[in-house]
């Protein structure tokens, strides 16, 4: 008889009365939005978000920034495309970005940059040492470029600088 | 468990058993009803809000980098957009927070459910109890496709929403399957009487034949009703009770036939008795002028045919009280004077002392009373020894004791002083009585409803106690 109460008793137990807390359930895709500009419009520069360590986000500057100058006085160049895209990179956050705790590991400075497409991937060369970089500013480096040339991040890019060669490398964002 | 079975009647165990497995199968169905309805209830509730919430989140455009207002404007258009459900939308970017209420950041949301949704890109849930209220987490993280695959933009929303819908929909399956069992209880209770009257009738019809049988109604049957083991029970009952009937009506039968046996046998030897009672007497008378030898024989034949002739008369006077032939012609009396003449007519009186109180009187048969009353002396004069007292008292019953001084009854042979032919003593074989005096006295008081008792004076001798009622019978 005992040990019918204590089954019983145990069946109640274990159902419980209620809602219980759960721990974290995974449950299905994420949320895909829309950003602004639409389409194909705008560059993506990737800058790290300080909450997480090492983690890229993306950035659309809008298409008409895209018209840049670089250099000084009369040397100056207009330009487009690939190199716009790292000229705006190595420029840093702008002030709302920086707002949202976003920063740039790369050196500050307008290095020249060229960009050509070959069969093994994007190839940057920079007047910079790129050895040295930190691995979120290689990231940085790398899709922004593979990005701009290719209008896929997931290119392979080797990116050439004075004193080395870094990748061939993929962007993981 | 036994000394709790014990106590309580088959009816309350029975009931008791049937309530229990009754309340047992109530709350397990209920228990398992209540647990598969309440996770039923809370993953659609899930499911749904986990939908609807992706599907409110895909709906919005925003611009990278995110600002603060932006940030905001997509908490507020979130909350609205969420309709009935009352969520509250929290988001982060980068390390700017903002919600749909005044507060940037909630207590509800656990930071495993933050680090799940912001370092994975899928959606996650987590079911949070706080202060006793349970609240719904998700945690959706904004991912936006510009034709080379989704990537994170970093925006990621949470909702946080009440469960009390849920929470009152749930609890009500408590009340209703708490509502439900007591009914299936009561309901339980109506078998519980009737399979407790199925198995109590025939045991009460049984328990009141045994009882029937107990006190010698043999013909007492039971009725088989179906065709269980109760039945066989009562089957057998009848069988057992029938051989029983027949067992008692042969003895009865034999009995019946020994008595008459006796009877008969009595009554045959009465008339050639008669016979030879008259020869005798008629040789007693000249027995003086025969030979001593022959006097001395025709003597004997006499003594001897005369007790064979009391003995005949009381084996006759025993079969009538076997028969239950035998009347008691009442008639109300002085009892000290019917005791007189009893001894006088025994020729007694010189022999017993008397203590007579004058006025006693009773109804009672004379001739059964004189029977006794010499029965008894004369017991005392032949096996006892003399001074012999016959005592007489009356009041509410009528009293009489018949003292002797001899050496008293043997206490082995105390208990069958009155069984008819015992000897009390062995080596002694012949005696001058039948050896049915004290039997046929017992018989004549047992017929006035009255009793003897026979017993040991401390002083010595034997006592015969009569009791008798007085009064009109």
């Amino acid at each position: 008889m005992r040990g019918r109460y204590a089954l019983l008793s145990v069946l109640l137990l274990a159902t419980g009365c209620g809602i219980r807390p759960t721990g974290v359930v995974e449950a299905g895709e994420p949320a895909t939005v829309e950003v602004a500009p639409a389409g194909q419009l705008g560059t993506l520069l990737y800058f790290v978000s300080s909450s997480t360590a090492s983690r890229l986000l993306p950035v659309i500057r809008p298409a008409d920034t895209e018209v840049y100058a670089v250099g000084s006085g009369s040397e100056t160049e207009r330009l487009k495309g690939t190199p716009a895209a790292l000229a705006l990179l190595f420029g840093g956050p702008s002030r709302s970005e920086r707002d949202a705790g976003l920063r740039s590991e790369l050196p500050s400075g307008r290095p020249k940059a060229s960009v050509e497409l070959n069969p093994q991937g994007v190839k940057v060369t920079l007047d910079i040492p790129v050895t040295g970089l930190s691995r979120a500013a290689r990231q940085q480096l790398i899709c922004t470029a593979a990005r701009a040339r290719t209008a896929d991040r997931t290119e392979t890019v080797t990116v050439s600088g004075t004193d080395g060669v870094i990748g061939p490398d993929h962007c993981t964002v | 468990m036994k000394l709790f079975a014990a106590r309580l009647g088959l009816r309350t165990r029975l009931i008791a058993a049937f309530l229990f497995v009754a309340a047992v199968s109530a709350a397990t169905t209920a228990a398992l009803t209540y647990r598969e309805a309440r996770s039923a209830i809370l993953q659609q509730a899930q499911d749904s809000a986990v939908v609807q919430f992706r599907d409110r989140v895909g709906a919005q455009a925003v611009s990278l980098p995110i600002d603060s207002e932006q940030l905001r404007r997509v908490c507020l258009q979130l909350a609205r957009a969420g309709g009935g459900r009352g969520w509250t939308v929290f988001a982060e970017y980068g390390k700017l927070r903002a919600s749909s209420s005044d507060r940037s950041s909630s207590g509800v949301i656990t930071a495993g459910l933050r680090a799940a949704t912001r370092d994975n890109t899928h959606g996650s849930f987590q079911r949070v109890v706080q202060d006793g209220r349970p609240w719904l987490t998700v945690g959706m993280p904004a991912l936006f496709d510009r034709g080379d695959g989704r990537q994170p933009t970093g925006l990621v929303l949470y909702a946080v929403m009440p469960l009390s819908t849920e929470e009152a929909n749930v609890d009500a399956m408590v009340t209703a399957a708490r509502d439900g069992a007591l009914p299936a209880l009561l309901a339980a209770l109506v078998p519980a009487l009737l399979a407790a009257r199925s198995v109590l009738r025939p045991v009460r019809d049984l328990r009141r034949a045994a009882a029937g049988i107990g006190r010698g109604e043999l013909h007492t049957r039971i009725t088989v009703r179906g065709n269980d083991e109760l039945a066989d029970l009562a089957w057998t009952f009848n069988e057992s009770s029938t051989k029983l009937q027949e067992s008692v009506e042969e003895l009865r039968r034999a009995e019946e036939r020994a008595r008459r046996f006796a009877s008969d046998v009595s009554h045959e030897l009465r008339t050639p008795l008669a016979g030879m009672l008259a020869v005798t007497e008629v040789l007693d008378e000249d027995a003086g002028e025969l030979r001593p030898d022959t006097a001395a024989a025709v003597r004997l034949i006499s003594a001897e045919t005369g007790k064979l002739a009391t003995l005949v008369e009381d084996l006759m006077e025993i079969s009538r009280f076997d028969a239950r032939a035998a009347d008691l012609h009442l008639d109300e009396v002085d009892v000290a004077e019917t005791v007189r003449k009893t001894l006088q007519g025994r020729r007694w009186e010189g022999r017993v002392a008397t203590e007579l109180p004058d006025g006693v009187r009773a109804v009672l048969d004379p001739r059964r009373f004189d029977v006794v009353v010499a029965n008894l002396v004369g017991n005392a004069l032949r096996h006892g020894a003399e001074p012999v007292t016959v005592r007489v008292s009356g009041g509410d019953r009528l009293v009489l004791e018949v003292e002797d001084s001899g050496p008293g009854i043997d206490d082995a042979v105390l208990p069958h002083i009155f069984d008819r032919f015992y000897k009390a003593d062995a080596a002694r074989t012949r005696s001058a009585g039948s050896g049915l005096g004290l039997a046929i006295a017992q018989e004549n008081v047992r017929l006035h409803g009255g009793t003897v008792r026979a017993a040991n004076r401390p002083v010595g001798g034997a006592v015969f106690t009569v009791e008798l009622p007085t009064g009109e019978r």
